[in-house]
């Protein structure tokens, strides 16, 4: 078990290195400053005192030490665009947000999805099941985007049932959660679905019903954990999905998260910002799934917890 | 003793087995090249009349696939005991009429094919017809056909934001181009990212796969280690820090052009002077810039990062299927009558292999349309004046106001994307339930 | 009579037709009893025992019996709930493979304590305390650290007397074992068989033995009824069955067992032809294909299970023909 742990704590730390460095080298390559516009037709030496000023002036390789001295230090650095801001005050700004639509939209996947998974693979070549599978590849095909925009369409302009946009109140965080989370739903539902219907085929669930045990007994206490085998294998790539696919929601429901100061920055060359959101979305990514690792090796008596696996 | 005699009955010949159906299936693959050619020599006036000539029958028969699979007998012919040992059952032909008796399978690869049609038509006239006519595309007048309903880059000042009408049949926008030409375009260009787009992501995750999976042991170990690394990582980030570079590079390279043109203008005029100075100011980071785009345009990044980045899954499909392939009793009995390596992959391991993998493509290419959409959305999939869905329905969702909803921006090209992920999407599940019965029950 | 079934039919439709997998039986168990099914693979006596567990979804299965009567009740009648309060308690049943008859993501403990739980109504301290007395009974060692392990962590044949522990929890009247020692070795067949022995006589437990091993049902049972395409095709006590069979179907199983004083190098014997196809009997006796008696009546008339003349004990065979003494073809 320690080894384990152990095992995958250095490849988690590998993993955000990777990315922090390529991600430093690409945003690097890209042509253009974060001061291009600001100091569009200044001096020479107004340039070069701005690029001394965050150590853009020093060849490329110091550069990358200094910075990544600085993000084992847990200084991420300040901000290039927003004047006397850090980037670890940013992130503390906007973090929660993106964390509160985050999970919004991973517990309303799970819960939505399991449910309908459940019912249908109950309910399985009847009409119910066909319904509830249709309206799952349609969860799947639309993408959010679309989703979004039909819902705020329908929820906000026509039954005004929402607030437009923003980010003052916590229900809020509601439409553009529901919006993040179908697609998401739509594919638990499906591999519950098949999870399930798998599992009550199995010989022990034969074996159950001759012990004289209920339906409803049988699906909670012997179905349901092997069909979630499944689907707790698809929440790690499942959350990294939501975490990119909080972008588009953020942007479309003018959301202050984490994902749209990404964006802006990308576009900004704002490289610190840039850096500091992508070692901390991969220190979020690399944590959970490690957790989801972790609980498949409780969920399932038959994984040993071996490292790395 | 006495065996039930069965009457021979008269079978109709199966579709598969029909003598035209490989010429077919080649020329479907020759449409989809076609396009990647036209898209390439555009330009290029002696390539026009091949492309042309192979594109009129790659069409047709794209329409004669979509006929045969319609005149699929619904019921399978019902076979006898006998019959079945005297041919044997082919697995494909029995998973063809699974699939023609799946009517939203059926339906969306008919929707689909015409969808792909007139999208794929639009991008080859657009090309094509300025260099038959051998005109300029300005030159077009405009109540032509060509500049209503083909031309999408044309502008219009007079006729920004025009809802639907007779004339631009999905309206306009807000610089007066016409958006079913538009809408159209967006569609080559979101199904050639997919398309592409699987195609590298299958050979990348098969092989990456297969050789796991078929050499087994450390080699597995480590490959299937990377991979699960690799799936932790927030891929579209990277992609979008890939996609702000090659923007970058591209704008840098426009501007360069730019120069050299101003430069070679200035040198005809008989100014070397002038052009020498502009030259000059071109720093060699410029020159490069202009060079790597040449060779990479975006769009084929698009294709490439996407493509990248999705193989995963489809690595972790085939190692598995090959690992339990490997074990399977006909594997080792083949092992065990003395077959050869190659015999053994091509004839036991590769067709067993084929049915996971064309069911997973056929579900790659609608994610691969989303991650494209998704990156345009954002605005850093493909650039302007070129468009796929999902820049159009960013433009569209800009439209989406209390005030003055300019909807049309918005429906047409959303719905055109929905009904191809919805259609892609049925005929992946239809595949896979009628390869794998098993799995529909 | 502790089982008395009369005229069971189980039919599934199909897409290719009516499978008509269990054909009008007749069964009785007294108690205590030890009763064995034989027949090939596709008899139907898988399908007759799930049918009296009431473990076939009907719809789309077909049932319908004359009677189904256990310790005085019609399991047919039974509603869904009686019903679970029967099975695994008065009524259990033992399956095939027990490989994976065993829930893999629960502990052993927690499989056999859940009959207890529902049907004694124990606490789950007693029903611990109870479950490691019966995993010490089948002879699994270390009961106490083998309550908490998973089913993977059993051998096959703990697994098997894991599942008998189960079986019987609850002291059941009537125990349906279903090929239970198919998947077996040689040796652990003959421990389980044992095993299923000793409950039988110490508690005075029926057991129905389903297999397709006549050695297994000779060493077990006093009674063996012959399946044939979901018929009976033959009933009697065991050593007079075996003895002389009276139907062909019969004669030809005993004789396709091979011997061990059979030359070696020989054929084996087979019954020539294939098992009928249950959506499309013959007329008439469904084993007259294959018979090497048949006679033309055989082809028009299905031949109805009447007493065995001449017989001092309870015999009954369906067949119109007199086998005993004849050769093949005569």
């Amino acid at each position: 078990m320690i080894r384990f742990v152990f095992g995958r704590l250095i490849s988690v730390i590998l993993t955000i290195w990777f990315v922090a460095t390529l991600s430093f080298f690409l945003i690097r390559l890209a042509p253009g400053n974060p001061f291009a516009n600001e100091l569009r037709g200044a001096t020479p030496e107004v340039t070069e005192a701005k690029k001394r000023e965050y150590h853009l002036d020093l060849p490329l390789r110091e550069q990358y030490w200094i910075w990544l001295r600085g993000v084992v230090t847990g200084d991420l650095g300040p901000s290039m665009k927003y004047r006397g801001k850090t980037v670890n005050e940013i992130i503390r700004q906007t973090f929660p947000t993106s964390i509160a639509l985050g999970s919004v939209a991973m517990v309303f996947a799970v819960v939505l999805g399991m449910m309908t998974g459940v019912i249908a693979a109950l309910k399985k070549n009847t009409p119910i099941d066909y319904g509830l599978m249709a309206v799952a590849v349609f969860g799947i095909s639309l993408p959010s985007f679309i989703l979004a925009t039909l819902g705020i369409v329908v929820l906000v302009f026509w039954a005004r049932l929402f607030p437009l946009a923003g980010w003052e109140t916590y229900s809020n965080v509601l439409l553009p959660g529901l919006a993040l989370s179908l697609p998401f739903a739509a594919k638990i539902s499906r591999l519950t679905r098949v999870g399930m219907i798998e599992i009550l085929g199995e010989d022990f669930i034969r074996t159950a019903h001759a012990k004289g045990l209920s339906e409803r007994q049988i699906v909670i206490k012997h179905a349901l954990r092997g069909a979630m085998l499944p689907v707790v294998s698809y929440l790690g790539p499942a959350f990294a999905l939501i975490l990119t696919g909080s972008l588009v929601i953020e942007k479309i429901f003018f959301i202050p998260g984490l994902g749209t100061i990404f964006v802006q920055a990308a576009t900004n060359r704002d490289y610190n910002v840039v850096l500091g959101t992508v070692v901390v979305f991969s220190s979020l990514l690399c944590f959970f799934n490690f957790v989801v690792d972790l609980s498949y090796t409780f969920l399932d008596p038959r994984v040993k917890p071996v490292s790395g696996r | 003793m006495s065996i039930a005699v069965t009457k021979p009955t008269t079978r109709r010949r199966a579709w598969v087995e029909h003598p035209l159906s490989l010429p077919i299936n080649v020329s479907m693959v020759l449409w989809i090249l076609s396009f990647i050619a036209v898209s390439l020599l555009a330009n290029a006036p002696w390539a026009v009349t091949p492309v042309m000539f192979v594109w009129l029958l790659a069409n047709s028969a794209a329409i004669v696939y979509v006929g045969m699979h319609l005149t699929v007998p619904l019921d399978a012919p019902r076979k006898s005991e006998s019959e079945v040992v005297a041919e044997g059952t082919s697995l494909f032909r029995d998973a063809m009429y699974r699939l023609r008796r799946n009517q939203m399978a059926t339906g969306s690869m008919v929707i689909l094919l015409l969808l792909m049609l007139a999208c794929f038509s639009q991008f080859a006239l657009f090309h094509l017809i300025p260099v038959i006519k051998g005109k300029d595309r300005a030159a077009f007048a405009s109540d032509s056909f060509y500049a209503l309903h083909l031309d999408h880059t044309r502008t219009n000042e007079g006729e920004t934001y025009e809802p639907p009408t007779a004339q631009h049949w999905f309206g306009t926008d807000s610089l007066g181009r016409d958006l079913f030409a538009r809408t159209l375009f967006g569609g080559s260009v979101s199904f050639l990212v997919g398309i592409v787009g699987t195609v590298v992501s299958v050979s990348v995750g098969v092989s990456w796969g297969a050789v796991a999976g078929y050499f087994g042991g450390r080699v597995d170990e480590w490959m299937m280690r990377i991979v699960d690394i690799l799936y932790g990582l927030p891929f579209l980030f990277l992609v979008i820090l890939i996609m702000t570079l090659v923007n970058g590079l591209g704008n840098v390279a426009s501007s360069t052009d730019q120069k050299f043109a101003e430069a070679a203008a200035a040198e005809k005029a008989g100014d070397t002077d002038k052009a020498n100075a502009i030259l000059s100011e071109i720093t060699p980071d410029q020159r490069t810039a202009s060079i790597v785009t040449k060779f990479m345009p975006p769009i084929v990044v698009v294709f490439v990062a996407i493509g990248l980045v999705s193989w995963l899954t489809m690595a972790r499909i085939t190692r598995g299927q090959v690992l339990s392939l490997k074990e399977r009793e006909f594997v080792v009995a083949a092992r065990a009558i003395g077959a050869r390596a190659p015999r053994i992959i091509f004839r036991h391991i590769v067709p067993n292999l084929m049915g996971p993998v064309i069911v997973y493509s056929t579900l790659t290419i609608p994610e691969i349309m989303l991650s494209e959409a998704f990156l345009s959305f954002v605005g850093l999939g493909i650039s302007e004046p070129n468009c796929s869905w999902g820049s159009l329905a960013s433009e569209g969702l800009a439209g989406v106001n209390i005030i003055k909803p300019y909807w049309w921006l918005m429906v047409y090209p959303a719905a055109a994307l929905s009904l191809s992920l919805f259609g892609l999407n049925f005929i992946g599940d239809g595949l896979r339930d009628a390869l794998d019965p098993r799995s529909a029950k | 009579m502790l089982l008395d079934v009369k005229n069971l039919k189980t039919h599934f439709p199909t897409q290719t037709g009516l499978v008509r997998a269990v054909n009008g039986i007749d069964l009785q168990v007294r108690e205590g009893a030890a009763v064995g099914i034989v027949g090939e693979s596709g008899s139907g006596k898988s399908v007759l025992s799930m049918t009296m567990m009431g473990l076939v979804p009907s719809p789309p299965a077909i049932i319908s019996a004359d009677q189904v009567q256990f310790e005085g009740k019609d399991l047919l009648k039974a509603t869904a709930s009686e019903m679970r309060q029967i099975r695994g308690n008065r009524l259990a049943m033992i399956f095939q493979d027990p490989m994976t008859s065993l829930n893999p993501f629960l502990t052993i403990g927690d499989q056999l304590s859940e009959p207890l739980l529902i049907h004694k109504n124990l606490t789950s301290s007693q029903a611990k305390k109870r479950v490691i007395e019966l995993l010490a009974s089948v002879g699994i060692p270390d009961p106490v650290a083998r309550y908490r392990s998973y089913p993977h962590e059993f051998s096959g044949g703990m697994r098997q007397r894991a599942m008998v522990a189960m079986a019987v929890a609850c002291g059941p009247a009537l125990l349906i074992a279903d090929e239970p020692t198919t998947a077996l070795d040689v040796t652990i067949q003959a421990q389980i068989l044992e095993l299923m022995q000793s409950i039988r006589q110490n508690e005075g437990t029926a057991v129905i033995l389903i297999t397709h091993d006549m050695g297994v049902a000779a060493g077990f049972c006093d009674e063996i009824y012959v399946m044939y395409a979901g018929r009976v095709v033959e009933r009697g006590p065991t050593e007079r069955l075996f003895a002389e069979p009276t139907h062909p179907y019969t004669k030809a199983l005993l004789s396709s067992v091979p011997r061990l004083d059979d030359p070696p190098g020989g054929r084996f014997r087979t019954i020539p032809g294939q098992p009928p196809d249950l959506t499309n009997l013959p007329v008439g006796c469904a084993f007259s294909p294959r018979c090497p008696y048949v006679i033309d009546t055989c082809r028009k008339e299905v031949p109805p299970l009447t007493t065995v003349p001449g017989e001092s004990v309870a015999r009954e065979k369906a067949c119109f023909v007199e086998i005993r003494g004849k050769e093949a073809g005569q």
